[in-house]
């Protein structure tokens, strides 16, 4: 068995997988701002529920923003790689991804073995990422998971123009005090994320398979979006999409021996 | 297009649209006659006219998003030239025959780097500008301008400009520019007939449609704001100089909150209207001449004392009791001329205030915060 | 004349004392950081140089020491130490001191018996030399309401006036390029200090045309400064300044060459000092020597079959098609140790041979147009005055003749004009050379914008992404 995890800023995801390939167990848990626990937790979780010992792990992949801090022997591999690799696992017909995380977003080009070609992150901005939506639906007292349904069935979009995350939740603010709906002011930042990530997706000319991958592609509203912009058809990678880094830490592990 | 009504003149001119949009732009195109847009205060718009061309400054007032700009431009780029990119790429600037651009400053230049690669206008030129002023400098300009003008004519197939016609576009303009200061002059008076944000809606006009119909219009319309009553319920009277800015948001934003906004010293206002084309010698050179030496843009190097010297004059000619610096985020000759103005016109007991905005309407409520707390200010000093 | 000790000059003398500083440690001999032992080195130094001492970025002190770097590190230190015991001396004497863009050739004024000191190089050094770098005078500049936006290669030296630790000059003399933001800040500190701003007007074409306006400028802006000064222009001073020049221009057209080499023989932490020793053209035989040095060792590396990075690694060859990130200079040590990441060329220090040549010496008007199209096609000056173009073809054909790996731009953030044709930039690199570009935002005398962990960061996952 290996284990694959990637610690991220926001949550921590983990995945056992069998000397086949395949994923006996996943899990994801928040990071709460302690890596090491975090790690420590998610690998005992995933043992426990295959009643597995400590043994029978073969070996450890790390990635992620915390890849450092994991408690047991591993190895690390960078998170871009990561993506390319897990996503190449699971859809071997992907040749762009579009990974957006709580603290970042990237693009990058891939070719048929996984191989990175090229790639792009969001400028050092937290406008351009997951975390945004968070705050945002935070200030408007929407649970994250409610966001994407709200947004598809809003009848209007009010227009967030803030090329800044701090000026867009006063921008947000405002509008609420003038009445405006909850889910047009939500359907205005999942349009302006998704704009800002269908701009790094063009400034490097992104091929089919167009797969999305990291928490926020499980935002239905926010692919519609991209694809709309993109005018491309937009894949939501699976399972799950925010555990494709931890499969390609895995993948790693599994390849390196 | 035909004026079944006599509607008022001033109503039109605060009423134009831009582009395709504006009947004028439209007549001209459907005449089958070219339009040449221009970017910067500095393109010798009599010479394009000259050639029988409509000069159309760019703005991009409208634009809300930058996405498809941003594939070539950066945040770091100002969200004027942004968003005329984004225009350009989405093709609202398809009706332009031809644009002429300059290297008036750091983001400008570059578009037509970006421009002429990505957007299929016809005639794409480069003019420039020495960064200093003086007699021997100013021939490089002259160069350039007749080099450009030769472009124009190649391009447009209507031969060398000849004098006449030169001469005639000088008299144009100048009309232009002396009703513009008549405007200007009726806006320094204690009960102005008309407020900043109506100033503006003005310049933005005669940007967009052939300044004889401009000229006529403004003529009547000056009649009429002169029946006007005079505006009295003011707070404060002030002066608004800074970055590009081609829509009334902020106007409109300082005169509901009690302001009124009586001068600028704006390059798409006054700065782009104040001194006259000298109808005597080459009409060429002499178009140049004015351009060349005009009140000059913070880009202008060495000229720093002449530009505080123009708005301490512009301020007190209009009485103003303060004056508003707006930059746009990331706009390096405001940006700086901001402080450095505004140091020693508070040394000097003239209140300043600096407001970083961005082009695209946004931040009512910071802005409003903020110029609430000015007008306060300098209400007390009254 | 003023007394000494009320002309504030304490970052000269704080630069001075640690190119001092850095000399001994290398004559130490010890290779790395951890093995200096640096209570033998500070025994009989006195309390202002120990203060100094715990000011130093040790990342960067232990890069200097690693012998691939040590010996062209201590030509540098000696060189600019004595540069800096000029300036001192000068400033003492009452010489007229000129501050200048670093497109100024210092020559000419120094064979006005002028002291020249290049503004942008101050804060740049001052950024990758100390721990807490310029921040203190850069939010002193911000402090008067100027956007954070603008070149910190100005601010911190603005910054460091309005804190007295240098001089207001005599002079200021700039080029009316590469940008505003630097026209801007000269202007403003003319106008704080009261000190004529000499501009010499830079054209927009890269033509003839455009060259003869530029040396008109240029000619121009020297007679105004004889004119102002009373100072003569020493013509056989001028030729011994010219032949200094040469002789540097002759190496770094070698130097530029060999790194063409696989895998490439020449450090990357050698370019930021190539950058700041640039500025002073012409200044000395240390300076020659300097060059030498950078050239002799590659040479060596070459006809032993080695180069910069550890054995067995397999070599990444990055071009740096703008600005190289000046606060922490020990990355481009650590990238070639840890990625076998080699430097082949940046837009701060390439000189293309075909474009400047040599000066011709034989006689003033020779010089001066040879110093005109030295400065003409300036690092940096050059691939950003005009069109894209210039910028764009300079850099693809370096990617070419060099054969990098990758691109890297680092992308200085007051630099609008450069962010503005970052993808027409990289977009050539890839469809001209095949090879990807990675973009991230720095300032390059401010740490604080993108930490040096953060750089790393990013390298190491671009570097972990690029096949060769």
């Amino acid at each position: 068995m290996y284990i694959g995890c990637d610690i991220g800023t926001g949550y921590t995801k983990g995945v056992l997988m069998d000397d086949d390939g395949s994923i006996k167990a996943s899990l994801i848990i928040p990071t709460n701002a302690n890596p090491r626990d975090a790690s420590k937790m998610i690998i005992e979780d995933l043992l426990n529920e295959m009643d597995l010992k400590d043994s029978d792990i073969k070996a450890c992949g790390s990635t992620g923003w915390g890849r450092s801090y994991v408690s047991v022997e591993h190895k690390e591999l960078s998170l871009i790689n990561s993506i390319a690799k897990g996503v190449n696992f699971v859809h071997p017909s992907c040749r762009t991804v579009i990974d957006v995380g709580a603290q970042h977003s990237m693009v990058i080009l891939l070719d048929e073995k996984g191989q990175v070609l090229e790639f792009r992150q969001n400028d050092r901005c937290a406008a351009g990422s997951g975390r945004f939506i968070e705050v945002i639906s935070e200030a408007l007292r929407v649970p994250l998971d409610e966001v994407s349904a709200l947004v598809l069935n809003a009848n209007e979009r009010v227009n967030v123009t803030s090329q800044c995350a701090v000026f867009a939740e006063s921008e947000v603010i405002a509008h609420v005090n003038d009445g405006k709906p909850v889910d047009a002011i939500l359907a205005g930042i999942i349009d302006a994320l998704g704009r800002s990530l269908v701009g790094i997706a063009k400034r490097l000319s992104v091929v089919d398979d167009i797969f999305v991958s990291g928490g926020m592609a499980k935002n239905d509203a926010l692919i519609k979006v991209m694809q709309d912009h993109l005018n491309k058809a937009l894949n939501k990678a699976e399972p799950d999409p925010q555990l494709i880094a931890a499969i390609g830490a895995a993948i790693f592990v599994k390849e390196v021996g | 297009m035909e004026a079944v009504k006599k509607s008022s003149a001033l109503n039109e001119l605060l009423n134009v649209k831009t582009g395709l949009e504006n009947p004028y732009v439209r007549q001209w195109k459907d005449e089958g006659k070219r339009i040449v847009g221009y970017i910067c205060t500095y393109a010798p718009e009599e010479v394009i006219y000259a050639e029988g061309l409509l000069p159309y400054r760019t703005g991009a007032a409208g634009c809300t998003a930058t996405d498809k700009a941003d594939v070539y431009l950066h945040r770091f780029n100002c969200t004027y030239v942004r968003c005329l990119l984004q225009m350009g790429l989405e093709g609202d600037y398809n009706f332009l025959d031809g644009f002429c651009f300059l290297n008036g400053c750091e983001q400008l230049r570059r578009l037509y780097d970006i421009w002429h690669r990505k957007i299929d206008t016809k005639f794409v030129d480069m003019l420039t500008i020495p960064h200093v002023i003086s007699e021997k400098r100013f021939k490089w300009y002259l160069d350039d301008i007749k080099k450009f003008a030769e472009n124009l004519s190649s391009a447009f197939g209507a031969g060398a400009v000849s004098k006449e016609k030169l001469r005639g576009a000088i008299k144009v303009y100048n009309e232009t520019r002396s009703l513009m200061q008549q405007l200007y002059d009726l806006r320094k008076q204690d009960e102005p007939p008309i407020t900043g944000a109506e100033a503006m809606k003005i310049a933005i006009a005669s940007f967009t449609m052939p300044k004889p119909i401009f000229n006529s219009l403004l003529s009547e319309a000056l009649d009429e704001i002169k029946q006007r009553p005079g505006i009295s319920d003011y707070r404060a009277r002030l002066m608004i100089a800074g970055s590009y800015m081609d829509d009334t948001f902020l106007l409109d934003l300082i005169e509901e909150t009690g302001g009124l906004v009586v001068a600028d010293n704006l390059c798409f206002g006054y700065r782009h209207f104040v001194d006259m084309i000298e109808e005597v010698g080459d009409p060429l050179e002499a178009i140049a001449r004015r351009y060349y030496w005009k009140n000059p843009c913070p880009r202008m190097q060495g000229e720093f004392d002449r530009r505080l010297n123009e708005t301490r004059t512009i301020a007190k000619e209009a009485n103003v009791d303060g004056i508003i610096f707006e930059r746009l985020s990331f706009c390096d000759n405001h940006g700086a001329e901001s402080p450095m103005e505004s140091k020693f016109l508070e040394e000097e007991g003239i209140p300043t205030l600096i407001l970083e905005r961005e082009y695209m309407p946004s931040d009512r409520g910071r802005l409003k915060t903020r110029i609430q707390a000015f007008i306060e200010r300098i209400e007390r000093r009254k | 004349m003023k007394e000494v000790k009320e002309i504030p000059v304490e970052l000269f003398k704080r630069l001075r004392t640690t190119c001092a500083v850095i000399e001994a440690a290398i004559n130490t001999g010890a290779p790395s950081l951890a093995e200096l032992d640096i209570e033998a080195l500070l025994r009989d130094a006195d309390d202002y140089t120990k203060k100094i001492v715990g000011m130093l970025q040790p990342d960067t002190v232990d890069a200097a020491l690693r012998p691939k770097n040590r010996n062209v590190t201590r030509a540098f230190v000696q060189a600019y130490g004595e540069y800096l015991d000029f300036v001192l001396d000068g400033i003492q004497k009452g010489k007229k001191l000129v501050y200048h863009y670093f497109e100024s050739i210092p020559q000419v004024l120094l064979s006005m018996d002028m002291v020249p000191v290049c503004v942008e190089t101050i804060p740049v050094l001052v950024a990758a030399l100390y721990k807490d770098g310029c921040e203190e005078e850069i939010d002193a500049l911000e402090a008067e309401g100027f956007p954070a936006h603008l070149c910190s290669a100005q601010k911190g030296f603005l910054g460091a006036y309005l804190l007295n630790e240098i001089p207001a000059p005599d002079y200021f003399l700039k080029p009316s390029v590469p940008c505003d933001p630097s026209n801007l800040l000269f202007q403003y500190l003319s106008k704080l200090t009261g000190s004529p701003y000499i501009i010499f007007d830079a054209p927009y074409y890269t033509n003839e045309r455009a060259f003869n306006y530029y040396k008109e400028e240029i000619d121009d802006a020297y007679q105004k400064l004889i004119k102002m000064s009373g100072n003569r222009l020493d013509e056989n001073k001028l030729k011994e300044y010219v032949a200094l020049t040469n002789r540097q221009l002759e190496y770094i057209y070698r130097i530029q060459d060999i790194r063409k080499n696989r895998p490439c023989p020449d450090p990357g932490f050698h370019r930021p000092m190539d950058f700041a020793l640039y500025t002073i053209f012409g200044f000395s035989e240390k300076v020659v020597d300097y060059f030498k040095t950078v050239y002799e060792e590659a040479k060596e590396r070459v006809e032993k079959g080695v180069g910069v990075i550890p054995e067995g690694k397999e070599e990444i060859r990055t071009l740096w098609t703008w600005a190289f990130e000046g606060y922490d200079l020990s990355i481009y040590h650590w990238m070639e140790e840890e990625y076998g990441a080699t430097y082949l060329a940046c837009g701060l220090t390439i000189l293309p041979e075909e474009m400047v040549g040599l000066i011709d010496d034989h006689d003033l008007d020779s010089m001066l147009e040879g110093l005109a199209r030295l400065t003409f096609h300036y690092p940096m000056s050059r691939q950003v005055t005009s069109f894209a173009d210039v910028w764009i073809n300079d850099f693809t054909r370096v990617a070419k003749s060099h054969k990098a790996d990758c691109a890297i731009f680092s992308g200085h953030m007051a630099c609008k004009h450069g962010w503005a044709l970052n993808k027409l930039l990289s977009d050539a690199i890839r469809e001209e050379a095949g090879v990807p570009t990675l973009r991230f935002e720095m300032d390059i005398a401010d740490k604080r914008f993108t930490p040096p962990a953060e750089v790393k960061k990013m390298l190491s996952e671009f570097f972990e992404t690029v096949k060769h």
